[in-house]
């Protein structure tokens, strides 16, 4: 049962601003991820939590307490690091047992809790190798139940997967959530992977330049980007160019030679050269001589069958980089009548497209 | 808490560094020093001293071919283990740390025994120094070299120049030399720095080197010894340096530098 | 030099190297070997080798090994804690870069130049001894000399330290930030970490390099010799005599077995190194 609040958090190292004053409020038996590109500040603030880093500013609360004064051995807190952080002289167990034993365990308590931890990750019969002798797989489950074995208050994990392979990522992602939620302990996650942080988070702080562009769970994070830098970062997003058009109660874009309601781009002044941002899932095509000529035109290049989906690449009539495509999914496969040079026109879900001025969105992906 | 650790250590690295810097000192002020106050006497019965000449003279001229025999050699000998012979790298790696086992003092005491019985003539040349100084390079100018051409990728950059049409002298002139630049320099500095310095072998051999023109005079002018001592470190230390400082800028890792001659 | 022939064999051109190193490093130290076990007619004997266990012999090894222990130990404690600190003190910048080339430089500090920086140091005359005599205390008065066993260890200590700095310094290096931390989030203290983790892990290192240190100074001619020139019983001084035919001793093949008994110690003690630096090889990633 504990809260975690970090309270205009600010860190500076010389003259670069690692944290800008971060705000975060974590419920109890939460799973954050803190998701952003290197340098963001995400492994800032999560050692700032662990208190490896002290605040130049703010503070980090732990059940509404005030922890700065606590030195990194006494905020009982377990932690993973990215890189093998096992120590090379011990065994797996051992490993396991060593946070009990600082705390002074008897050894028969030590052996029953390093035990049950080992099982619990699922390494049962590897309890007697040494650190060299595991995968990096193995290493990471071992160093997540050293980490547990304390029964620490608060779970912080800083991008444990990112040195491992492909598919190991995936299944143990899901084991890590899995055991998490068997706990019921709060956690935070730090990763440089949208994906992984989708799929396993209750909850995602997406930093950006040491800021907190957007909170909240994974759908809003996808379905209602805040910035265009969440946009742009998280999922895969189609950017068309346009123009402000359209009136105060009626806000629109044109698109090449054709207006587009988007609600997203009221409040902007007219003329103004913006770019929309829309999801492949939530942009649409229709064949230009079975439709009702709604909608820009374009011609398909491309079709690529994925199993689940079908992307289509089309191509605007009215851009001039022949390299500049647009995404469309749709479900299943058989969508022989997208074929390549086939005229479409393209629409897209006008509720959730996004709107970025240039400039705005020149940083966000420049960030990336 | 993080800095009450780093002041008990910080007095520590102060302590060990004057007492490095102290005999230094004390070198350059001791050549001064005379029975009434500062003075160059020192210095000058050494430039006066014809024996400082044909001393130095000598071990200049030693390690001149010394360097040059064992660049040639080592170079050539890394050169073929890595072209031809890969398989017997571990062989002559092996030799090369051989000299490690076999201390200079008991190395001279074979080696006048053998030459005494066998070739009595070599003796009478100080020349005869020069393979033993040579194998006592062996150490580090193999690794050197080694860690020069490993760096290098020797045989694809040889292929490559044979495939356009270059013939041995060309690839040895123009592409595998200019790339060892670095190990060659190192090597050639460090051999410099330990003839230079070498005692065991010659004072036993009984040639009048640097060092022992030193430890000559030093019995009876401590004086004139503090000032070749301080010439010594200040020229041997400064070609040390200098291999830092051009290894960095040349690019290519720092020449190992650990020997084992005292 | 090198010709495209292919039917050169390999060995060939390593002909001049081994020739080399067979004539001017092989052969003398199979010539110690021998002689070792030959008495001054040619005659196979085990006199040469029972000679050395006793008396001055033996006492030169006792004392030499004496001087090569302590200044390995110290050396090894001031060399590691030494490392230990230029890494972790993150200021001056400049600190760690001077310290190896320092340390790289300082190790090959030796022989006679050495010998005469501490004669103007703490020689009867030198700096040291001079001002502490302007300050009253006389250090030669204590029975004190330069020209004794505890000087040479001083002197010795000059280069231990930095041998030990640059031979410690990847395996310091090498200990990961996140083990330190690590063990601090699991509740260790800073003793408890080095008691658990760090000792343990660098004392493969530690204990290799001592052992090497050890065979270097066991192995030490010029320093020793400029300054005590046999007034301090050692090994490599006595095998001195012997190669300049200053010995009374009846046997002057006693000699031969010094020298074999030096190279065994020496062999001995990098055999241990290799074995230990094998151990240090498993953690390292």
């Amino acid at each position: 049962m504990t809260t975690v609040e970090l309270r205009s958090v600010r860190k500076t190292f010389g003259d670069f601003v690692a944290l800008h004053g971060l705000d975060l409020n974590m419920t109890d038996g939460e799973f954050v991820s803190f998701l952003g590109p290197s340098g963001c500040g995400k492994t800032t603030a999560l050692r700032i939590v662990a208190g490896f880093e002290l605040p130049d500013g703010g503070s980090v609360l732990l059940d509404g307490a005030d922890i700065e004064n606590a030195p990194p051995n006494k905020r009982d807190m377990g932690m993973v690091f990215q890189d093998y952080s096992l120590f090379p002289n011990m065994t797996a167990i051992e490993n396991v047992a060593f946070g009990l034993r600082v705390r002074g365990q008897s050894a028969s308590q030590m052996k029953e809790t390093s035990g049950k931890m080992i099982e619990m990750v699922g390494l049962k019969g590897k309890e007697g190798n040494y650190p060299h002798q595991m995968s990096g797989g193995q290493q990471q489950r071992v160093a997540l139940a050293r980490a547990l074995a304390i029964q620490p208050k608060v779970l912080l994990l800083d991008e444990p997967l990112s040195a491992l392979d492909a598919k190991v990522r995936v299944s143990l992602r899901n084991e890590i959530r899995v055991i998490q939620q068997e706990l019921a302990i709060s956690t935070i996650f730090v990763t440089h992977d949208q994906e992984e942080a989708l799929t396993i988070s209750d909850r995602i702080a997406v930093l950006s330049q040491g800021q907190l562009e957007q909170f909240g769970t994974p759908e809003e994070i996808y379905r209602h980007p805040a910035t265009p830098f969440v946009a742009a970062f998280v999922g895969e997003s189609n950017i068309f160019h346009g123009t402000i058009a359209g009136t105060h109660d009626a806000p629109s874009v044109r698109i090449g030679s054709v207006e587009i309601p988007v609600q997203q781009a009221a409040g902007r002044s007219s003329g103004e050269r913006v770019r929309v941002l829309t999801r492949p899932e939530s942009t649409y095509l229709r064949v230009t001589s079975e439709g009702d000529g709604k909608g820009i035109p374009a011609t398909v290049v491309s079709q690529q069958f994925q199993g689940a989906r079908t992307r289509i690449l089309t191509h605007l009539d009215h851009v001039e980089d022949p390299g500049a495509v647009i995404l469309t999914d749709v479900t299943g496969g058989g969508h022989d009548h997208f074929a390549g040079g086939v005229r479409v026109n393209v629409t897209f879900d006008p509720a959730t497209a996004l709107v970025a001025s240039a400039e705005e969105l020149e940083s966000a992906t420049v960030a990336q | 808490m993080r800095t009450r650790r780093h002041i008990g250590l910080g007095t520590f690295v102060i302590i060990v560094i004057v007492f490095f810097a102290i005999p230094l000192i004390s070198l350059l002020v001791f050549s001064f020093t005379g029975a009434d106050g500062p003075t160059i006497d020192a210095w000058a019965s050494i430039v006066e001293n014809p024996g400082f000449y044909s001393a130095l003279g000598l071990s200049l001229t030693l390690a001149v071919l010394t360097t040059i025999a064992s660049l040639i050699l080592m170079t050539a000998t890394v050169l073929w283990v890595h072209l031809r012979a890969m398989h017997l790298r571990a062989l002559v790696e092996g030799i090369t740390l051989l000299v490690f086992a076999i201390p200079a003092i008991t190395l001279v005491i074979g080696a006048t025994g053998l030459l005494l019985g066998l070739a009595p003539w070599a003796l009478g040349s100080p020349l005869i120094l020069v393979p033993f100084y040579v194998v006592l390079s062996f150490a580090f100018t193999y690794r050197a070299l080694d860690a020069g051409v490993r760096a290098m990728d020797l045989q694809t950059l040889v292929d490559a120049a044979q495939s356009l049409g270059a013939g041995w002298p060309t690839i040895l002139l123009r592409v595998i030399l200019p790339n060892l630049r670095t190990a060659l320099l190192g090597a050639a500095f460090l051999t410099i720095t330990v003839v230079l310095g070498e005692y065991v072998l010659s004072s036993l051999f009984l040639y009048e080197t640097l060092p022992v023109f030193m430890a000559e005079i030093g019995t009876a002018e401590a004086q004139g010894a503090a000032a070749l001592a301080l010439l010594t470190v200040l020229f041997t230390w400064g070609l040390l340096v200098l291999v830092s400082f051009v290894s960095r800028r040349l690019g290519g890792g720092r020449p190992q530098m650990t020997v084992v001659t005292t | 030099m090198m010709t495209r022939s292919r039917r050169i064999p390999a060995w060939l051109g390593l002909l001049p190297f081994f020739l080399i190193a067979f004539g001017f490093l092989v052969w003398p130290a199979y010539s110690v070997v021998l002689q070792a076990f030959v008495d001054s007619a040619g005659a196979f004997t085990l006199e040469n080798l029972s000679a050395i266990f006793q008396a001055q012999y033996r006492d030169a090894f006792q004392t030499t090994a004496a001087l090569a222990f302590i200044t390995a130990g110290i050396g090894a404690i001031a060399g590691t804690i030494m490392t230990y600190a230029v890494s972790v003190l993150q200021r001056p910048r400049f600190l760690k870069s001077a310290m190896a080339t320092f340390s790289g430089v300082a190790s090959q500090f030796g022989g006679v130049p050495l010998a005469f920086a501490f004669v103007a140091t703490i020689g009867s005359a030198g700096l040291i001894t001079t001002w502490l005599d302007d300050i009253g205390f006389d250090l030669y008065g204590t029975g004190f000399s330069l020209l004794s066993f505890w000087g040479l260890v001083i002197v010795y200590l000059y280069f231990q330290i930095p041998l030990m700095m640059i031979m410690m310094s990847p395996a310091i290096e090498g200990m990961r930030a996140a083990w330190s931390e690590a063990a601090e989030n699991l509740g260790a203290s800073r003793w408890q970490y080095w008691r658990y983790v760090g000792i343990p892990l660098l004392t493969p290192a530690i204990l290799g390099a001592f052992v090497l240190l050890f065979a270097n100074a066991f192995s030490a001619y010029a320093t020793a010799e400029v300054l005590t020139s046999g007034t301090v019983n050692l090994v490599p001084i006595q095998i001195g005599f012997f190669v300049q035919g200053n010995v009374f001793a009846a046997n002057s093949q006693i000699g031969y077995a010094l020298a074999l008994g030096m190279i065994f110690v020496v062999s001995a003690a990098l055999a241990l190194n290799l074995w230990l630096q094998r151990r240090v090889a498993r953690w390292a990633q």
